[in-house]
Parts: structure tokens; C-alpha cells; sequence
């Protein structure tokens, strides 16, 4: 996956320890950068041999996230999500 | 403007995003997790709090009792000696649940948590802990006495 690429958070709900945050599940983005492949913290977080798991920094309008009560219309947040995450649109 | 948001610091930089500026006190308006409704929805567990409103954040500065800077301390030592990670800390203080978050302090959820791994881990066993806890109780009652500061 490269930069510019349109995702979407999956709304996977698992009960364990996750980086992804629930406001942004289901929520629809671009790839601004790739960040390279990291540990996968949610094995890292159980003792457990951690698999590389590609990072990228995505980027989501502030209206796609939290509807049409934002303070600026153009205004963005950027988090940082693994692949297992994202799915491309 | 654009917020980023790295992965390690998602939830503090998230609620930002959601406080309101309080005309009479002119201090940002939060409501934490802790003091909302009990949290019902199974897909969002209770540590999961970006976006939630939340109460007045205390903005005032507070220095750190020698014990918590141990803490700290503690931790990056056992990352650095490969006993367990930060991501090991956040599932154990994640797993505590809004009690512990409601009734503990930030540096005793942070012991909790580091004991538990290192439990976990196998770097000591609950009977050396046992013992190990009341050779320094027998030390004395006060922390200075206990820690032989």
C-alpha cells in the first residue's frame, strides 16, 4: 500500500489490547505516508514473538470523523495505523 | 491545522480535540471515561476514550514523589533489559479496568501493571515476591527506613 491510497478502518471489535482507536473504526481515509513495518504491539503486549506489521500514517477529514460539528471545515487528523486495520477502497 | 496523532498517544491527543472552552474559568472542559456512565457498548472498551467529553482537567504543574520517579524508572529498565514492553504496561492498566483508573493512583495502577509482567515473564516468582516484601516491611514503617535512603 502506498501513499494516497484511500482506506477504511475495519470496525473489528476485538476485547484485547489494540492501537486503534474506536472513534476511528469504520471511519474512511488516504495514506499520507508509510511508516515502515513495526513490531505488532498486540502481541508485543502479551510477552508474544511479535510479527513485523506494516504502519501508515493515515489521514482522515475532522468531518469523516467526528460529523458536522467541527470547529474548521478543512481541518484533518492524522493517526497512525497497521495494516491488519485497513482495508483499501 | 492538522492533528497528529502517533500511535502511542492517540487517546490523550484525541480528547483534546473534543474540549470546550468554559467562559467563566476559561479552562478547557473535559469529562473522563471515569466519570461518565458505565460504559455499555461492548464494541468500545472503557479506556477507549477519545471523543468523549469529560470534566475540567486540573492544569496546575505537581512534582513527582521519589517512589513514582522509581516507577518510571523501573520501567525503562525492563524495556531496556528486554522483560517486557510498554504495550505489556498498557494491556495490564487497560485490563484493571475503570475501578482501578477510579481508585488508584497513576504510578500504583503503573506498579501494578510492572509486577504483573514481570510475573508473567517469569523474572520472579510470587513466593520471592512474598518474601522479598517483608524483608523490607521488616526494614520499617517509613519509606526512608523501608528503601534504607
Amino acid at each position: 500500500m502506498l501513499s494516497g491510497q484511500e482506506v477504511r478502518v475495519k470496525r473489528y471489535a476485538p476485547p484485547g489490547h489494540v492501537r486503534t482507536p474506536y472513534y476511528l473504526r469504520g471511519k474512511c481515509g488516504v495514506v499520507e505516508r508509510v511508516l515502515g513495518p513495526f513490531p505488532n504491539p498486540e502481541q508485543l503486549a502479551y510477552g508474544l514473538d511479535a510479527t513485523p506489521a506494516s504502519l501508515f500514517r493515515v489521514r482522515f477529514s475532522m468531518s469523516e470523523v467526528w460529523g458536522d460539528e467541527i470547529e474548521n471545515l478543512g481541518d484533518s487528523i492524522e493517526a497512525e495505523i497497521y495494516a491488519h486495520w485497513l482495508e483499501k477502497l | 491545522m492538522c492533528l497528529e496523532v502517533t500511535a502511542t498517544s492517540c487517546l490523550k491527543q484525541s480528547t483534546k480535540t473534543r474540549g470546550t472552552l468554559n467562559p467563566q474559568t476559561n479552562q478547557l472542559a473535559y469529562r473522563t471515561a471515569m466519570k461518565s456512565p458505565r460504559n455499555i457498548n461492548p464494541e468500545r472498551r472503557w479506556h477507549d476514550m477519545g471523543g468523549e467529553q469529560s470534566d475540567v482537567i486540573p492544569m496546575e504543574g505537581h512534582d513527582f514523589s521519589i517512589w513514582e520517579k522509581r516507577v518510571d524508572a523501573l520501567l525503562v529498565l525492563c524495556n531496556v533489559q528486554g522483560l517486557f514492553t510498554v504495550d505489556g504496561l498498557r494491556r495490564v492498566l487497560e485490563d484493571m479496568g475503570p475501578d482501578a483508573f477510579e481508585t488508584l493512583s497513576y504510578y500504583e495502577r503503573w506498579i501494578m501493571s510492572i509486577n504483573q509482567n514481570l510475573i508473567e515473564n517469569g523474572v520472579y516468582s510470587v513466593e520471592e515476591l512474598g518474601a522479598r516484601m517483608q524483608q523490607v516491611k521488616d526494614r520499617g514503617a517509613t519509606y526512608g527506613e523501608a528503601s534504607g535512603a
